[in-house]
């Protein structure tokens, strides 16, 4: 399984990770670990509000 | 310092690896410093994910969880009226050089502590140790039936047993006034032609290797281990009681040290043992921990699946 955490947050710094693991039992894992891991960061700009004008304009160019 | 990469405008994958932490005080949780820091735009949702986890976990046989304070496995001995009588270490104690004279004329009684090693000792000896390997499985516990002089250990039977049980158990063998003892098993099931130890063509005596060979058969192995009868010797009964985090080594649930789990731990009312194959820690969840404002962080933590 490989799914996300996902979170919302308003204009975030990232500047440190820090990266623990439990075992099944829910203990911490306190002996030290070897690892490689990938985390993908998300951000997508929101859709720009669209312009009053947009489709006068798009019917005056294809639609004559 | 870790590697960030843009695959885009609007994602930023980064690669940490825990050889090259910025900051390992913590030793379990290390800390890693983005070496551009990630800056996203203002007001809006974003995601991380944890794309991929590639993990070697630990030995189980660490010191830290042998030596956990919680740690104990202990002999009660009592009397045939079913008073107690004494309460032995055998975690980290031994019964001495007095342990190997029981059984022998004048020699230390089986009210005793009849270890050789302390069981911490025994088990700490593998942290280095390839348990993948079933030759070291079998190894350790015959080593483990020997050095104890007190157990039994029932393994699960294979297709032609027939009704004799898969038990291997520590027997009474005294030599030369000494009763070092040594590891028994049905020779039914374990020499050749299911002929007797020391017969013609056959093997003198059970052995560790013939052990490992009817380990290797088996794809997961379950065991129940009991004390020997050797221990209620002169009118009185034992039991063990096992507890503290070193029980995940067998897979039980450590949480059993609680008093009202004592008796279910008793050896001598039967445990089963089911033995993880690899003796390692099984790493289940992931935390990630990422500190992004004053008193704000995003902590993604995520279920493994092996």
């Amino acid at each position: 399984m490989n799914t996300a955490g996902k979170v919302s947050y308003f204009m975030p710094i990232m500047e440190e990770i820090e990266i623990y693991f439990t075992d099944e039992w829910g203990d911490v894992v306190t002996d030290e670990i070897d690892f490689q891991i990938m985390l993908t960061f998300d951000y997508s700009p929101p859709d720009p509000f669209p312009e009053p004008e947009t489709i006068k304009r798009a019917r005056t160019k294809y639609l004559l | 310092m870790v590697f960030s990469i843009a695959s885009n405008e609007h994602t930023i994958k980064t690669l940490l690896n825990s050889r090259l932490a910025s900051n390992k005080n913590i030793t379990y949780a290390p800390k890693f410093s983005l070496s551009t820091t990630i800056y996203s735009p203002l007001n809006m949702v974003s995601m991380v994910c944890l794309e991929s986890c590639t993990i070697l976990p630990p030995s189980m046989f660490t010191h830290t969880l042998m030596y956990d304070g919680g740690n104990f496995f202990q002999r009660r001995t009592f009397l045939a009226d079913g008073t107690a009588v004494a309460t032995q270490d055998y975690w980290t104690a031994t019964g001495a050089a007095n342990a190997n004279t029981q059984g022998v004329a004048g020699g230390a009684p089986w009210t005793a502590a009849t270890n050789l090693k302390d069981i911490r000792g025994l088990m700490t000896t593998l942290e280095f140790v390839d348990m993948t390997n079933m030759d070291n499985v079998a190894l350790f516990l015959y080593d483990f039936i020997l050095q104890t002089r007190a157990f039994s250990i029932t393994f699960g039977s294979l297709p032609g047993d027939g009704n004799v049980a898969n038990t291997i158990f520590w027997e009474s063998n005294v030599v030369n006034n000494f009763n070092l003892g040594r590891v028994q098993a049905p020779y039914q099931l374990y020499n050749t032609g299911g002929q007797a130890w020391g017969a013609a063509n056959t093997y003198a005596a059970f052995t560790p290797a013939l052990l490992a060979t009817r380990l290797k058969l088996m794809n997961q192995i379950n065991f129940t281990i009991r004390s020997v009868a050797s221990l209620d010797a002169n009118g009185g009964t034992s039991e063990f009681r096992l507890g503290g985090k070193w029980l995940k080594v067998f897979h039980q649930n450590p949480a059993k040290k609680d008093a009202m789990w004592l008796e279910d731990m008793s050896v001598s009312v039967q445990l089963q043992i089911h033995l993880l194959s690899h003796f390692r820690i099984k790493v289940t969840t992931i935390y990630v921990y990422i500190p992004v404002l004053l008193n704000q962080y995003i902590l993604v933590h995520q279920d493994l699946v092996s």
